[in-house]
């Protein structure tokens, strides 16, 4: 079986009157690499923190490691790694002497060769202050800072927001790095599809508190469907087929998002409703993630018009 | 190890308000006593004695020749408390790294005790110490016209002491969550009311104990929000 | 966890200390000013039932009774419109005592010479002592006397070291000349005695002198010091029970007004002080001599002045037919109830002279007898007073139980006390509640109000009613403390669809747990 190194159990946290994270149950087994997404103010950065023993819950509780989150011990702290969002980190230190500092929290964890090398991959000076670092440098500081102890769960909150396309694709290979080393395992939220795809193997979707998917990434991939169908006349308005999620109708069209639907299913419901065309619309992840979190009747805001 | 960054890190952050509060007090405080020196009081002829005439009580009290020092002492001793209150729990919440600070693999309570005990230091050395060398320097035979009482020495302590009192409303003041239009202030309204109440005191042991019951208020209150508070 | 545990049992009560008391404050300053403002538009002055200026009785009241040389009593009256007049520009009427006008005209102008008697001596008083040695940010200050010479130059400076309880003297360039204690000038500390519990003290410069000497008063002795001559006489010693205050005539004053000129040749320098068994001691110059006068033991210190001139010693004491130490304590609903009562109705008063030989002893010179008229106190309050009772922080639950546990020490250092001490009792006595039904009324409201607010939001019975408790005893102020402290969220029962607060997992009205989430068929939760 498995190790569970997170865990949350009916985890719910509400800011004043509203909710900002309803009931979450969540298991991360040892190993994998899951990525948290969610549209913004879905409750990421809350679920996040209260893992981590920032905030407090409503109700339920979070484990990491074995420990309750409201009680994490220096030595389970130890073995984690977290990467804040925005990187915010104490503007009036050098990067070697962020290092010095952190370093004395991991005394027999802390690999100094892997963090010189880091800095040194991402060019970036040591005697340089933190407060005249671009965001992207100090997202590789905190990278490096976070990975260089050798955490056995990372956990990193929006690790990659504000970061232009190369250095994000340097971040991610660090991350890479780091998961190639057996037994580790990466938390992180994004709202970069396109990261979550590159690197993870397990997605948990979050929409307005609630989690709505909690699977790997290829259960995803292939559960979440687009089929478009033309018909001759107008379309059926009863559509009493398995799995659908939500349609938009236009005169002779109709796009259908489904969920967990068979092709041959499609197939033969295509059939019955007279379609006289009908195809299954290659999505990126991140075209899968908008449909399957887009609110019901939802309209699009731009209509492009075709002269 | 642990311990020793954290505080390593608290003083690097509070060095600068410490070295002005010491370089300004040396100066504005000397340099109060130096004038006063200079003026000759209390040798100057106060000319409301006059032959026959009944003498207003009020004429008789003197005022011991640090007194300007001591009002020196006093505000540079409140504004250091503000700037090391607001430097320690009100700049975090601000630029955004109490997570990474409370990610620390260390109790959280020792993380509170680094910030408390720098600024315990801070007001010793950088205040206490010069305090130290003006009262050394106005004790020396030919300093002043007459000696300063061995009590200005321990009043100084309770002015030095009262900006701490300072600081822990302003830290408190920073951990609370309420908002700034309701109770947010009230630490620093206490503070206040301690100050009024130590300052009308006669006694020193019942100036300090105002002083030692008030910060054990406050002090109480830092600690369980500190541990309770979210981040 | 511990420590979470133990602070949280010591931090909430502080806090709750420090929200109320910061409450408490904002509270007595909005009276203040909203009350002060509402009098400006709302001001009535309090209605007096007496007789007018003119009666007779009021008339003989209000006047002066002086009596001359040769124990004639006259009584000098002052109109109204003149009474604060300068007493160059005040109108007199003297009559007998049978009512028989002698004499009107400017005061200046007054041909009679009656006895003068002493002041009390408006010294340094202990309380002064204290307030000067408060721990300001300018330091403590002490007394310091200088010794100038008649070149007005300053030599020496004597100052007073209050933990030593003895003077020392400075030389500008020589640093430290002596030391002056209860046994004199010395030139070493370990000689110096010290003077005793410090009382008060009166300065004047004789008339030869450009330096002070003091008349020092402790609790046993009376000492005079002249730190120009370096002389410490002792006037008054080692009496068994304190000294009380000591009134001075002449002595050590030389002044080159008229009418203070005359004084001091008719009039010997006396100072006057009784002590606690009731003797009056006097002592006086010119020549010296020291007596004490025992009184009738009914006689109040206060009522009894004495002085003496060149030829005589005499003694006046003022009575009249109630014991003004039988009134209850003051601030309390009592002592208001006793002055309404005995102001309501007329008292008897006298004054009478006494002369007194070198024995001691009284000889009665004349008696002045009159009644004073009822000066019955509206019922109704100076409106200050009724919006204060209204809206005060305490309710007159907690305010009489504090007065019935602390109400005489309050009262005591609201009149004794120095310093902030004495604004704080001072405070505490000024908004006094009425205890009336609608102080009640209020008091139950914002308990309700509490009650409304929490019921939905309680977590334990126990911490609810502690609460309410609060409330109850410190109305406003403990209300807004508990909104203060109690800012929880409420929401909507999906059960029940009332008001619960989220501090409990279950709802207080009918115990549903917090709804679930509302799940979609469609969701992908696959457990791997």
């Amino acid at each position: 079986m498995t190790e569970t190194v997170l865990e949350t159990y009916g985890l719910t946290k509400y800011y004043g009157g509203t909710l900002a994270l309803d009931n979450m149950d969540l298991k991360i087994p040892r190993g994998c690499i899951c990525g948290f997404v969610g549209r913004n103010a879905a409750g990421k950065t809350t679920a996040i923190k209260l893992m981590l023993g920032l905030l407090k819950p409503t109700a339920g509780s979070a484990k990491l490691l074995g420990c309750d989150s409201q009680n994490l011990t220096p030595a389970i702290r130890q073995r984690i790694g977290y990467v804040t969002e925005g990187h915010h980190l104490f503007h009036w230190m050098s990067i070697a002497s962020l290092e010095k500092f952190q370093r004395a929290f991991f005394p027999k964890q802390w690999d100094d060769r892997f963090f010189s090398e880091m800095i040194e991959y991402f060019e970036l000076p040591k005697n340089k202050k933190i407060k005249h670092l671009s965001h992207g440098q100090r997202a590789q500081v905190s990278l490096a800072l976070a990975l260089a102890p050798n955490p056995e769960l990372l956990v990193m909150d929006d690790p990659t927001l504000g970061l232009d396309t190369a250095i994000r694709r340097q971040f991610l290979e660090g991350m890479i790095q780091l998961i190639m080393q057996q037994g580790r395992t990466v938390f992180f939220s994004s709202h970069i599809l396109g990261d979550v795809e590159r690197v993870s193997d397990r997605i948990v979707v979050i929409d307005k508190g609630v989690i709505r998917a909690d699977c790997s990434l290829e259960q995803f991939r292939e559960a979440v469907k687009k089929v478009k169908l033309s018909f001759s006349d107008c379309p059926p308005a009863q559509l009493d087929i398995e799995g659908l999620l939500h349609c938009r109708r236009s005169e002779k069209e109709l796009e259908l998002i489904l969920i967990g639907t068979d092709d041959e299913k499609i197939k033969q419901w295509a059939d019955s409703a007279a379609a006289i065309k009908y195809s299954i619309v290659k999505m990126n992840l991140e075209d899968q993630f908008i449909e399957f979190t887009a609110p019901p009747n939802h309209k699009k805001l731009f209509q492009w018009e075709k002269n | 190890m642990r311990f020793l960054a954290l505080l390593k890190k608290e003083l690097r952050e509070c060095l600068p308000w410490l070295l002005i509060a010491a370089i300004a007090f040396l100066v504005l405080g000397g340099l109060a006593l130096r004038l006063m020196i200079q003026s000759g009081a209390p040798f100057r002829y106060p000319y409301h004695f006059s032959p026959g005439s009944t003498v207003n009580r009020y004429l008789l009290r003197a005022s011991p020749l640090l007194s300007t020092t001591g009002v020196w002492l006093f505000f540079i001793s409140i504004v250091l408390g503000l700037a090391l209150g607001i430097r320690q729990f009100f700049i975090p919440h601000f630029s955004r790294t109490w997570g990474f600070t409370i990610h620390r693999s260390i109790n959280k309570l020792t993380i509170l005790c680094a910030k408390l005990f720098v600024a315990a230091i801070a007001f010793i050395i950088s205040l206490g110490t010069v305090w130290l060398l003006i009262y050394w320097y106005a004790s020396l035979p030919e300093i002043l016209p007459f000696l300063p009482e061995p009590r200005l020495f321990i009043e100084g302590w309770i002015l030095i002491a009262m900006g701490f009192t300072v600081y822990l409303g302003t830290a408190l003041a920073g951990l609370s969550k309420a908002r700034w239009y309701t109770t947010k202030v009230f630490p620093l309204a206490f503070v206040l009311v301690i100050i009024a109440t130590t300052v009308s005191q006669w006694k020193l042991s019942t100036a300090f104990a105002v002083m030692i019951i008030g910060s054990l208020i406050l002090l109480s209150q830092i600690i369980h929000t500190f541990l309770n508070r979210e981040f | 966890m511990k420590l979470k545990r133990i602070s949280k049992y010591i931090a909430t009560p502080a806090g709750i200390f420090t929200t109320l008391l910061i409450f408490l404050f904002v509270l007595v300053f909005l009276q203040f000013f909203v009350t002060e403002i509402v009098i400006l538009s709302l001001y009535k002055t309090r209605t007096e039932q007496s007789s007018g200026p003119d009666d007779p009785n009021s008339k003989m009241h209000r006047s002066a009774k002086n009596f001359l040389p040769d124990g004639t009593i006259h009584l000098v009256y002052v109109p109204d419109k003149y009474r604060y007049a300068d007493k160059v520009y005040r109108k007199e009427q003297i009559f007998d005592a049978n009512h028989n006008l002698l004499w009107q005209g400017l005061h200046k102008d007054n041909p009679y010479k009656y006895l003068s008697w002493p002041g009390w001596s408006r010294g340094f008083t202990a309380n002064s002592m204290k307030e000067i040695r408060m721990i300001t940010p300018m330091f403590s200050q002490t007394l310091e006397i200088p010794v100038n010479s008649q070149q007005r130059k300053v030599e020496q400076v004597w100052r007073y070291a209050p933990d030593m309880d003895i003077f020392v003297g400075y030389r500008f360039k020589t640093g430290i000349i002596g030391y002056a204690g209860s046994t004199g000038f010395t030139k070493s500390k370990d000689k110096a005695r010290p003077f005793g519990r410090f009382e008060n003290c009166y300065a004047w410069c004789p008339k030869d002198s450009f330096s002070p000497t003091l008349l020092w008063q402790t609790n046993r002795c009376i000492y005079q010091i002249n730190f120009e001559k370096q002389r410490v006489d002792l006037l008054s010693q080692d009496h068994k029970d304190p000294i009380g205050r000591i009134r001075t005539h002449m002595w050590g004053h030389f002044s080159l007004d008229p009418e203070q000129f005359h004084i001091s040749k008719k009039y010997r320098p006396i100072i006057h002080y009784s002590t606690k068994d009731g003797k009056h001691h006097l002592i006086m110059r010119e020549p010296q001599q020291k007596l004490t006068i025992t009184v009738p033991e009914d006689w109040k210190a206060d009522s009894v002045k004495l002085t003496a001139t060149q030829k005589n010693i005499f003694l006046k004491h003022q009575g009249g037919d109630t014991k003004l130490s039988a009134a209850p304590p003051g601030f309390s609903k009592q002592w208001n109830e006793w002055w309404r009562d005995y102001r309501s109705k007329p008292h008897k008063r006298w004054v009478e002279l006494y002369k007194v030989d070198n024995q001691g002893n009284l000889e009665l010179l004349n008696r002045f007898d009159w009644i004073s008229p009822a000066q019955p106190v509206s019922n109704t309050l100076d409106p200050r007073l009724q919006i204060k009772g209204y809206v005060t922080g305490a309710s007159p639950l907690a305010y009489d139980l504090a007065w019935s546990l602390f109400g005489d020490k309050l009262y005591r250092l609201a009149h004794q006390g120095h310093g902030i001490s004495r604004e704080y009792a001072g405070i505490t006595g000024r908004y006094r509640p009425g205890n009336s039904i609608f102080n009640w009324i209020l008091t139950v409201g914002m308990m309700g109000v509490a009650f409304w607010h929490g019921f939905s939001r309680r977590t334990c019975w126990g911490k609810f009613i502690l609460w309410l408790v609060l409330v109850g005893l410190f109305n406003l102020a403990g209300l807004l403390t508990y909104l203060a402290l109690n800012h929880t969220t409420v929401i909507k029962c999906s059960a029940c669809g009332r008001r619960r607060g989220l501090e409990k997992l279950d709802c207080v009205r009918c115990g549903a747990e917090l709804p679930l989430p509302q799940r979609r068929e469609l969701d992908l939760l696959f457990k791997t």
